[in-house]
């Protein structure tokens, strides 16, 4: 509920800054356009065609979800097996289902939990911008789906990786705890072992944010790729932790 | 089905370095049935039964459920039930809700697992419990609960580890009927460190000690073929008395046990049955005025236990 409650707020927050900005952005100049691209990794021109292609509005308020998502979904999602293997309730609950249902059982129901979240802030999202007029009713709700479905594909992988934590952490806080310390090395690997050795620069590719801002993009191509690699790592996490469910003694 | 009820072979369980179970054999033929396993702190009891469960993975060895090898974790839901001793429940679930639960997720439709929980709920005196959490329940009250969400369904193999540990001896009492009530139906594996609680339960005991079964036995036959009688007397026997059953014919020996109060004559079956052993003693005994309080014919689980594990609790 903790985790739940953040989400709200933190997307709410999100909502509210993003209103204050593009109103103060109404023009989206050059160096926005010209930063933000650098900051996403997208460039200046797919950033400016989002802005002028969708409500302005909620692209800000895709961008900070997306910031925002790999945080709060490891929150949310933190505690699927962990709690139950830790109090081995899971052994009540083995004799009465088979292991394999009970994992996946679990991770649809985090992903199902942080689905609704995203829904709820979307909707948010979507009714204060037809609210204020900042764009139509059609627009808003479509790119709003866009924005909802891109958010839950995207929460994929963190919702697994929370799940192969659960598998081999039975404390859901040491799970979350893993969860965060590896986004963290990814990102001091890629990024400062990168200044020291190009080829760090890839290691990036081991954790699902290296292309989320492409969901933001309209070419099929970026957004295939940007699918296509979380879709991997979700797999990737979900079945590692199947596996090490399975074969571990509880 | 086809093949023993269970059977397993050359399992091996080890923590580490620690090995707990060693090229451990066992077969129960009876599908329906109450076996005692027993053995003392660390044989490695709740192991083998984790390993029966699919909690554990074993690093050799197969068991075998009605013929067929099971996987080594993987168990097919509601097959084989057990009371875990260090498993826990979830709190602020209602019992009714919680036993549904478990019900549906072996398969029972809606209503039919609500109706499940009920039953298994009444079968072990906790119907006006329902609305309750685990949390608000006390020790006995879980253990019943643990009892009840093993007879959920109709498993083949039902596994009671410790299951009257720390209840008082009318919780003890019921909750043995309710064992003795489904083993007609199915195979009941049941650990306890109460021996008398196994004598009087089980058909079958198997004594684990080490990491092996040292020595499986149906109950009668374990306790049955001890040559030796003995009478709880409330003081100790005269000489005169106890030369006087140490001379019979069939005694080969005859001395007084002050540990526990008891004259014990070791009785040469060849030479006369334990009836007429028994009644010739009697005869003597009351020859001599000696006054008895009770009189025991073979040796108890404790003493058949004592003698295969050494002693060791």
């Amino acid at each position: 509920m903790l985790a739940a409650a953040l989400f709200v707020v933190f997307h709410t927050w999100a909502i509210r800054s993003s209103l204050r900005w593009t109103s103060g952005l109404l023009g989206f100049d050059a160096l926005s356009s010209g930063v933000l691209g650098w900051l996403t990794g997208l460039g200046a021109t797919t950033i400016t065609a989002a802005f002028r292609d969708h409500p302005p509005m909620l692209v800000s308020f895709f961008l900070l979800a997306l910031v925002a998502t790999p945080g709060l979904v490891l929150l949310a999602s933190c505690d699927q097996l962990a709690s139950e293997i830790g109090s081995r309730h899971v052994r009540y609950l083995l004799v009465h289902t088979a292991r394999a249902p009970l994992y996946w059982g679990k991770a649809l129901g985090a992903l199902t939990f942080v689905s609704l979240l995203h829904a709820l802030a979307t909707a948010v999202a979507v009714t204060i911008v037809v609210l204020m007029g900042a764009a139509g009713a059609a627009d808003a709700v479509l790119f709003g789906a866009r924005i909802l479905a891109s958010l839950i594909v995207f929460s994929m992988p963190f919702v697994a990786l929370m799940a192969l934590a659960g598998a081999l952490i039975p404390y859901p806080a040491l799970g979350l705890a893993a969860g965060l310390g590896l986004q963290f090395l990814v990102w001091a690997m890629s990024s400062l072992g990168g200044l020291v050795n190009d080829s760090l620069r890839h290691v990036r590719l081991a954790y699902p944010t290296a292309f989320r801002f492409e969901l933001i993009s309209d070419r099929a191509g970026d957004l295939a790729f940007a699918f296509g690699h979380i879709t991997l790592l979700a797999v990737v996490f979900a079945t590692a932790g199947l596996l090490l469910f399975r074969w571990r003694d509880v | 089905m086809s093949g023993p009820a269970l059977e397993i072979k050359g399992l091996c369980k080890s923590y580490g370095s620690v090995s707990v179970l060693r090229d451990l054999d066992l077969t129960i033929s009876s599908a329906a049935d109450i076996v005692g396993l027993v053995g003392p702190n660390g044989a490695g009891k709740t192991t083998l039964f984790g390993l029966v469960a699919g909690f554990l993975r074993p690093n050799r060895g197969t068991i075998a459920l009605h013929g067929h090898v099971l996987p080594r974790t993987a168990r097919y839901p509601g097959d084989i039930a057990i009371l875990a001793q260090d498993a826990r429940f979830p709190s602020g679930v209602k019992l009714r809700v919680l036993l549904a639960h478990y019900a549906r997720l072996q398969g029972a439709a809606g209503k039919a697992a609500a109706v499940e929980a009920s039953r298994v709920l009444a079968l072990v005196g906790l119907a006006g419990s329902a609305s309750a959490s685990p949390d608000q329940l006390s020790h006995g009250m879980r253990k019943r609960l643990g009892i009840a969400q093993a007879f959920l369904g109709a498993p083949r193999l039902v596994i009671l580890d410790e299951p009257t540990e720390g209840l008082d001896p009318q919780a003890a009492r019921d909750v043995r009927a309710v064992i003795r009530d489904i083993s007609g139906q199915r195979l009941v594996l049941v650990s306890s460190h109460n021996l008398l609680e196994v004598e009087d339960l089980c058909r079958e005991v198997a004594i684990l000690d080490r990491g092996r079964i040292v020595r499986q036995e149906k109950v009668s036959a374990l306790l049955g073929e001890a040559e030796e009688i003995a009478f709880h007397l409330p003081e100790p026997p005269t000489a005169p008395a106890l030369d006087g059953v140490a001379i019979l014919s069939f005694v080969r020996r005859a001395y007084w046990d002050a540990a526990t109060s008891r004259l014990v004559a070791l009785i040469d079956r060849r030479q006369a049955s334990i009836e007429e052993a028994s009644s010739q003693l009697l005869a003597r005994l009351v020859e001599h005025k000696v006054r008895f309080t009770q009189m025991q014919v073979g040796k108890r689980l404790e003493d058949r236990f004592i003698e295969q594990t050494s002693g060791r609790r």
